[in-house]
């Protein structure tokens, strides 16, 4: 349980972090820090739904 | 009634205000807790419905209470 | 004890919506200019709503354990003693989904709001606001839905009284409808906030008079702290009790 718990927030925090980077090198600051974090969210939410259908 | 006198009528709106309110207050959640005791006294249903409605009815008294405490929060500052 | 501490400024900074998130032992971070604390705090707030009920609820146990069994306790709690009793038998199974989403979202909000590094999104007027106009909605749109303006009629104007009554009881009847929402937004969005502002004054006290009030202050501020997590609750508890109340009082009318 906890390892599914860490692996969902792991995600968000890996994709977010790598919009963040992205931000860095192009100098857009929260353009693609946000992108991140929403795509993070996402698929963190379509992995937990197929955890609760299996 | 200089702007130096009525400045702090705000204030002192707000603290009498808040006062008088929570004197209503202190009466009617008194009355509802004593009327549960008196029905937990003559009918032991404890764990029924004489909690639930209890709790269910302080809130909302309590509720209007907090109602005035927002208005004079609001009477503070003009 | 700096001289120019200003209690209402603490206060109010700590209360109100901004667009800086202050994280304790890390420096304020800046939110981008259509995002501030408390909807921040919202989508943090629906996404653990999310984990909790795809990843934390197991339904496959045959035995429900935990917080399976806390959540499967509520949902039954909410289902037997607040939507059936209101709402009738297959219109309460059919409603009571919403009534759990409701009871389980405003409880995660205003939980959260207790964790120093979150802040509580139901302090926020314009959220209670929202979810007090969905249940207007669910009022005043069922009601037409299910039976269209005569339905509405019946509703409000029951059929059993003198016809000179009837203008005074259908003004009555719409002012307190609207009034009913109102003051189901207001008291979710006064105990909450309330119950801060009492916290964050207290420590504001302690930081003010220096330590000698505040052997006496920081108790207190403890205290109020233990009694907001059962405000938080009961908060919860009464805006769906109240809600199914008065949505059972529009669709099947017994006056």
């Amino acid at each position: 349980m906890l390892v599914k718990l860490f692996n969902l927030g792991s995600i968000i925090l890996l994709l977010s972090l790598l919009g963040f980077w992205l931000d860095q090198k192009f100098h857009t600051l929260p353009l693609w820090t946000v992108i991140g974090i929403a795509l993070g969210m996402a698929y963190s939410f379509y992995e937990a739904w197929l955890i609760h259908k299996g | 009634m200089t702007p130096e006198t009525t400045a702090h009528f705000g204030q002192i709106s707000a603290a009498a205000g808040m006062g008088l309110s929570v004197v209503g207050l202190g009466v009617g959640v008194g009355l509802i807790f004593a009327s549960f005791i008196q029905g937990i006294a003559r009918q032991p249903e404890l764990e029924g419905k004489l909690m639930t409605w209890t709790l269910v009815g302080a809130a909302i008294v309590e509720g209007i209470a907090i109602f005035a405490a927002i208005m004079c929060f609001l009477a503070i500052h003009g | 004890m700096s001289p120019k501490f200003d209690l209402n400024d603490f206060i109010m900074h700590h209360i109100g919506d901004s667009y800086e998130w202050h994280i304790p032992l890390l420096s304020p971070i800046h939110l981008p200019s259509f995002l501030t604390v408390h909807m921040l705090m919202l989508l943090i707030g629906t996404f653990f709503l999310l984990i909790l009920m795809l990843v934390i609820y197991r339904k496959q146990d045959r035995v429900p354990t935990g917080m399976t069994n806390f959540i499967e306790f509520v949902v039954e709690y909410i289902r037997n003693e607040i939507v059936i009793p209101n709402m009738g038998e297959e219109e309460g199974t059919k409603f009571t989904p919403m009534f759990c989403t409701f009871f389980f979202f405003i409880l995660l909000l205003n939980l959260m709001g207790l964790i120093p590094v979150f802040s509580t999104a139901t302090g926020n007027i314009n959220l209670t606001a929202g979810l007090a106009f969905l249940i207007f909605i669910l009022m005043v749109g069922g009601t037409l839905v299910r039976g269209g303006l005569v339905g509405m009629w019946h509703a409000l104007v029951p059929p059993g009284i003198p016809g000179w009554f009837v203008p005074f009881m259908f003004v009555i009847e719409v002012f307190l409808l609207f009034v009913r929402c109102v003051a189901l937004a207001m008291r979710l969005f006064a105990n909450m906030i309330a119950g801060h502002i009492v916290i964050t004054a207290f420590l504001g006290l302690c930081i003010l008079y220096g330590v000698f009030a505040g052997i006496l202050a920081f108790p207190m501020a403890v205290v109020f702290y233990c009694m907001e997590i059962f405000v938080c609750l009961l908060q919860a508890f009464i805006f769906v009790l109240l809600s199914a109340i008065f949505i059972g009082h529009m669709y099947h009318p017994k006056h």
